[in-house]
């Protein structure tokens, strides 16, 4: 079988029966996807069961444009024969402003994403949203994590209390 | 509690953190800091199970802003087995708190304003913490300073012995005891990594190492240290003399008197 080029297609499946074609080098991103496509090289249609077609296409969005600021690093380094620091500098503050906007999302949607990053194993991805979700929690006092995740309490008042007493310290700031 | 319907508009009527496995909420738990991780035990049973689990994988913290209780520390080291990095305040700990933090993999361990410990407290890190790199205990302020006990001794000793990885000790409480012929153990026990070494404080006598090491075939373990703080009673050229010709890798030497 001859080697695939980079601009093979790849056409993947949301649950909802949408499909989106994208360059085999951005469904490589997807670990899982890489690792089907290196079982077995013809495939071009990938089946995605657990991932709807709105989280499906942010998973794309952000893929790209990581796929996107590698290749301009690379052709920036071929081109000088070395990546000049100060460019390299702002070409990463780029990609993490980019990355700050993209998660600017409500938290059922990051939830999504981190499932979805999950299953389709994007590490960058999956390190951002959860880094994103821990910095919703960081700082906040029980009630106001229940609020931002809208999570229902099932403690009872004496398990709550016993929990806090174990860490009484632990909330003399927060409340 | 009775379930409210969720009413606002489109978003799925499930709660977050039932969706996500357990897996991936300890991971989100793991990345933070200990009052926030607190914080979000008593918000629900998931989320307190979920801390537990993160409570149990940190590998590195720093206890020494606050004074945990026995019980305390007990909930957040109890079921830690791979702590790596510990510094812990011991003001209200004795004793009964060294199943908690003695652990099995610490390469760093600083004990801080400890009061009640018993001596032996060198005996168990000695016998538990084979892995110990960095080791470094202080006495309160508070606590009447008096002279060390053979039991003391012996029991660094014992920990010397356990602890055969040891680079750097830092034993900030009164070392004195009448007589020096324990000390002469204490330098030939030093492990062969050991690279730095504070004592404070420690008396002249003390201080000066044994010559017996010198004449034998195999070098005393102690000529690998790199640098060496002392507080002293007194401080004499002997002692220099002593310290600089015995310790030929020295790059650091601090000395300072009472």
């Amino acid at each position: 079988m001859a080697r695939s080029s980079t601009e093979n297609m790849i056409t993947l499946m949301s649950s909802d029966g949408e499909e989106f074609m994208v360059t085999e080098k951005v469904a490589r991103e997807c670990t899982t996807i890489r690792n089907m496509l290196e079982d077995d090289c013809v495939i071009t249609n990938i089946p995605l069961p657990n991932v709807t077609s709105d989280i499906l296409s942010m998973v794309i969005e952000y893929c790209m444009e990581h796929v996107a600021a590698a290749e301009k690093a690379a052709a920036e380094t071929a081109e000088k024969g070395s990546s000049s620091a100060p460019a390299a500098a702002k070409a990463n503050k780029d990609l993490e402003e980019w990355d700050k906007a993209f998660m600017n999302v409500d938290v059922y949607t990051l939830c999504d994403l981190i499932l979805a990053a999950n299953y389709l194993n994007v590490s960058g991805l999956l390190d951002l949203t959860i880094q994103t979700a821990a910095n919703l929690i960081k700082g906040k006092s029980p009630e106001q994590i229940r609020k931002t995740f809208h999570i229902q309490n099932d403690l009872s008042l004496e398990e709550e209390e016993k929990i806090r007493s174990q860490t009484p310290w632990a909330f003399e700031k927060s409340e | 509690m009775e379930k409210k319907p969720h009413v606002d508009g489109g978003a799925p009527p499930v709660e977050l953190v039932e969706r996500l496995p357990q897996a991936l909420l300890v991971d989100i738990l793991s990345r933070l800091d200990l009052y926030s991780l607190c914080s979000a035990a008593p918000v629900c049973r998931t989320l307190n199970a979920s801390a537990s689990q993160a409570l149990s994988s940190i590998a590195s913290l720093d206890l020494s802003g606050f004074s945990p209780t026995v019980q305390i520390l007990s909930r957040i080291l109890g079921s830690n087995n791979a702590i790596q990095h510990l510094a812990l305040d011991c003001s209200r700990l004795d004793d009964s708190s060294f199943n908690d933090f003695a652990k099995k993999r610490l390469v760093e361990l600083s004990l801080l304003k400890c009061s009640a410990f018993s001596p032996s407290i060198f005996a168990v890190i000695g016998e538990r913490c084979p892995n110990l790199r960095h080791f470094s205990l202080d006495m309160a302020s508070h606590v009447k300073k008096k002279d060390a006990s053979l039991a003391v001794n012996n029991a660094i000793i014992q920990m010397l012995h356990g602890c055969k990885q040891l680079e750097s000790l830092c034993l900030k409480f009164p070392l004195q005891h009448p007589g020096t012929a324990y000390f002469h153990s204490f330098w030939l026990a030093l492990p062969k990594t050991i690279k730095s070494l504070i004592l404070q404080p420690v008396s002249n006598r003390q201080a000066r190492i044994p010559i017996s090491g010198k004449t034998q075939n195999a070098s005393p373990n102690y000529v690998g240290l790199h640098s060496l703080s002392l507080v002293l009673d007194v401080i004499t050229d002997e002692l220099v003399l002593s310290l600089t010709s015995n310790l030929p890798n020295l790059a650091e030497l601090c000395l300072e008197d009472i």
